[in-house]
């Protein structure tokens, strides 16, 4: 069984700028900092946030936190299928979603992960087809 | 971008970030113009892209600068050749880089652990709202999950286009009402604003 979702992919807003962030973990790409809800937060966030690193970000408090129509609930952990093409002519790679809470927006790359296939001035990657174990 | 020219790149690049990530596991099965398949065994994905740094510029060197990405610390090159983005695409001896901006790199990683920037993004910033209000040069929106309004200022070279396929939106600004759904990028500005390039509408 899945659960195919297709769509757009953007990139993580992130330390210095958290304003699209969660709250807390983002001020310095490191799990010091005080506003990390250890252990829910702190570890998954820290890795999501370094923008050097491939991964899936993800944000908290699904339905309010994004598109919420455009994205698809994700447990944090599971590991995804990701494609470029509804056909799934060209596979873009196997991803887990970073842990954490559920995400509402694992289409979001990192930028690392973004900025392989696009500049990060184009801000979405389009018809991106993700396969979701259910 | 045409749009085959599109998927090439990105199919060429996804299968060199399959082999990036997990090398020894990746089988390119059949390779044409516009297609790659390949099978992966799932590993973490926390592994760093030596290809890629972002970090604030902690210094300046003959060639480049350093930038610190947060206690991962590494010095960047910069050639004639870089591709500089401040708001507009620029050339390096168009831009001054100042301490504390944000730099983010894509480049290519050297044996002594430096990146030869390819492309660089200087102080790239990203949003996303509700539209509240909206003029010929900003936007206020808010970010309904934190309930965090932001002023947004509008480049002379923004970009408007529908988030479902990336045309461009029908009569551009004029196209823009409060409650519109929308994403950003932009520069970052000192004052903590951004001023969009890009905005896609939901």
């Amino acid at each position: 069984m899945s659960h195919t979702y297709t769509g757009n992919a953007t990139w993580f807003c992130c330390y210095p700028d958290p304003c699209g962030c969660d709250s807390g973990c983002c001020q310095g790409s490191n799990c010091n900092y005080a506003g990390c809800d250890q252990p829910q937060q702190s570890t998954a966030a820290c890795c999501t946030c370094n923008s050097n690193s491939f991964g899936i970000a993800w944000k908290t408090n699904c339905p309010t936190c994004c598109n919420a129509n455009n994205y698809v609930d994700i447990a944090c952990g599971t590991w995804i299928d990701i494609w470029l093409s509804p056909d799934g002519s060209s596979q873009l790679g196997v991803q887990r979603v970073d842990q954490g809470p559920n995400t509402c927006a694992m289409i979001d790359y990192t930028k690392a992960l973004f900025s392989y296939f696009a500049p990060l001035t184009q801000g979405v990657i389009y018809n991106v087809t993700v396969t979701v174990p259910v | 971008m045409r749009r085959k020219t599109f998927f090439k790149r990105v199919t060429v690049g996804g299968a060199a970030v399959l082999g990036f990530l997990y090398p020894g596991l990746i089988k390119i099965s059949h390779v044409e113009e516009s297609t790659v398949q390949a099978s992966a065994v799932a590993q973490p994905n926390t592994q760093p892209d030596l290809n890629f740094a972002g970090g604030k510029v902690v210094k300046k060197t003959s060639d480049g600068v350093v930038v610190d990405g947060g206690g991962t610390v590494r010095a960047i090159r910069i050639s004639a050749d870089t591709a500089v983005w401040k708001e507009f695409d620029l050339k390096p001896s168009e831009v001054e880089i100042q301490l504390d901006d944000y730099l983010d790199v894509r480049g290519t990683a050297l044996p002594d652990n430096t990146l030869m920037a390819k492309q660089m993004w200087i102080n790239i910033g990203r949003w996303d709202g509700i539209i509240d209000t909206i003029s010929s040069t900003r936007l206020v929106s808010t970010n309904p999950k934190s309930t965090k309004s932001r002023s947004i200022e509008l480049s002379s070279k923004l970009e408007i286009v529908k988030a479902q396929d990336g045309t461009p939106l029908p009569n551009h600004l004029s196209g823009l009402t409060p409650g519109n759904s929308i994403g950003a990028v932009g520069l970052r500005l000192p004052n903590g604003e951004l001023r969009a390039t890009r905005i896609w509408v939901w």
